[in-house]
């Protein structure tokens, strides 16, 4: 995750203290001793009202077998709360069709764990969002995925979009803090300034853009990613639109995840529009941000206590929570492939092990490299740096 | 989005399978748990599981997880039982 408003414009927030060891900065941080074990995102249930074309759940209208029940839940808490995990993402499906929703949040909150929500937002009412709030959730992040027409076609129901809104009213209107989540593609990429316009008009100052990863339904629509020229389109577009929100006094918080080419691309960006000290600055922080934090800073435990690298690798677990608490399957260094990728440096290949921004961006994502390439230590195929960028005088026969 | 193709009326469960994996490093060694693959047939999950693996395995054993019998193991809803007020909702405990 790379803070542009925070790299390009100085703007700190809430949870750059996982992103960033700053100890400059003018807000309370999470503290430091934490930032050593990863988020963990927790696909609550396999469920959705909706059927969205890049889910990398695999999300059903229907009930999946061996979902964990309500006091597995709390089992598992205890266990990532045990294990000192800072943040846990309450995720799905749709983690607003789990009865037990609120009852999780306040659990976490209690056993000392940042709860966070990633949800369509369509289930949200008032009541439900007071409720989300007063059992200590710190944040929710709705998914839209484009403008009216365009998002509901991608989501698989008419009227998506507006019940998305609705939903994110009613979470400002108890001051739940809410966010975009927005996963750009060449179906919508068209639509992203004014999406972000239309919800700065509703209320929400902060903006997440994801890069198509390829797991689950993400695969199937692989088709529909960017090409390098219309990546560096759209990542420009959303580097100058959060300069001018900031010229103009709108502090608005913008991020990008999912393919850090773009920690390489700001610092390109920042020397050109910026200046080098500036560039150097900026550089610095995301050396200490550590480039992609699959199987690091990030873990995923599905809906029947699968343990993932990341949330979009669902095809690989590590082991179940049921067989051994989170803690013993994460620090199992003994399992070749979760060391190999801690210490990936040493086997990247191809364009990625010669590139000057190896430091910032460590290969980016390897579920892309193994569906693009069959290689696990392959270059990224979003990858859309130059050849002058990367700091090599030519293309290598990858 | 009510017409025939709505994608909500198609199958959701691609009939993938789970498949459990085991690893040995060298002869001398024993087998260990390396984790699991979930592939619709066991070709592709030998080609995932080698994919993933074949670089650090003398041998690579891979087996249906819906096969293995399990006993012992980490008790989360024994752990979380004394804070549980509402009980088993949203899914079945087995996997």
């Amino acid at each position: 995750m790379i803070s542009i408003s925070k790299l390009l414009c100085g703007q700190t927030a809430e949870g750059d203290g996982l992103r960033y060891d700053d100890p400059d900065a003018d807000i309370e941080q999470i503290r430091e001793e934490k930032q050593k074990r990863p988020v963990v995102v927790w696909n609550t249930t396999r469920r959705c009202n909706l059927y969205c074309e890049h889910c990398y759940a695999g999300a059903d209208l229907d009930p999946a077998q061996g979902e964990l029940s309500t006091a597995e839940a709390k089992g598992l808490i205890d266990d990532l709360a045990d294990y000192d995990v800072p943040v846990l993402l309450f995720s799905g499906g749709e983690p607003l069709v789990r009865e037990d929703l609120v009852e999780l949040v306040d659990y976490a909150t209690d056993r000392g764990i940042r709860s966070v929500l990633s949800t369509n937002g369509t289930l949200i009412t008032e009541e439900k969002a007071q409720a989300l709030k007063d059992a200590g959730l710190s944040y929710a992040g709705v998914s839209v995925d484009g403008l009216q027409e365009r998002n509901d076609r991608f989501r698989g129901q008419d009227g998506a979009f507006e019940a998305a809104v609705r939903g994110i009213e009613n979470c400002l209107s108890v001051d739940l803090k809410t966010g975009l989540r927005y996963t750009i593609t060449e179906h919508n990429a068209a639509d992203m300034e004014d999406v972000v316009d239309l919800l700065y008009d509703v209320g929400v100052d902060r903006f997440c853009f994801y890069h198509l990863d390829y797991g689950g339904r993400g695969g199937d629509i692989a088709d529909a990613d960017l090409d390098d020229e219309a990546q560096r389109r759209a990542v420009n577009r959303l580097f100058d639109m959060t300069r001018e929100y900031h010229a103009e006094g709108e502090e608005i918080e913008t991020l990008l995840v999912g393919n850090y080419a773009d920690s390489a691309y700001v610092v390109e960006y920042a020397e050109k529009e910026l200046g080098e000290e500036h560039a150097e600055d900026i550089h610095q922080y995301l050396r200490v941000n550590g480039g992609d934090p699959t199987g690091e800073r990030v873990a995923d435990v599905d809906y029947r206590g699968d343990v993932h690298l990341t949330q979009f690798w669902q095809s690989y677990s590590l082991g179940n929570v049921r067989d051994r608490p989170f803690g013993d399957i994460w620090d199992d260094e003994w399992n070749p492939l979760l060391a190999r990728l801690r210490e990936r440096e040493k086997h990247l290949t191809g364009k990625c092990a010669s590139c000057q921004y190896q430091d910032v961006c460590r290969g980016s994502s390897r579920l892309r490299a193994l569906a693009g390439s069959g290689d696990l230590f392959g270059p990224d195929p979003q990858c859309y740096l130059t050849a002058e960028e990367r700091g090599v005088s030519a293309e290598p026969a990858d | 989005m009510a017409s025939d193709d709505d994608p909500r009326r198609k199958p959701r469960i691609d009939g993938s399978r789970q498949w459990e994996i085991f690893l040995r490093e060298r002869s001398a060694e024993p087998m260990r748990h390396v984790g699991s693959v979930t592939a619709p047939s066991a070709d592709i999950a030998t080609e995932q599981a080698t994919t993933l693996f074949d670089y650090a395995a003398s041998a690579l054993w891979l087996c249906p997880a819906d096969e293995v019998r399990r006993l012992g193991g980490n008790d989360l809803a024994e752990k979380g039982r004394t804070e549980s007020t509402g009980g088993a909702k949203t899914g079945v405990s087995q996997r």
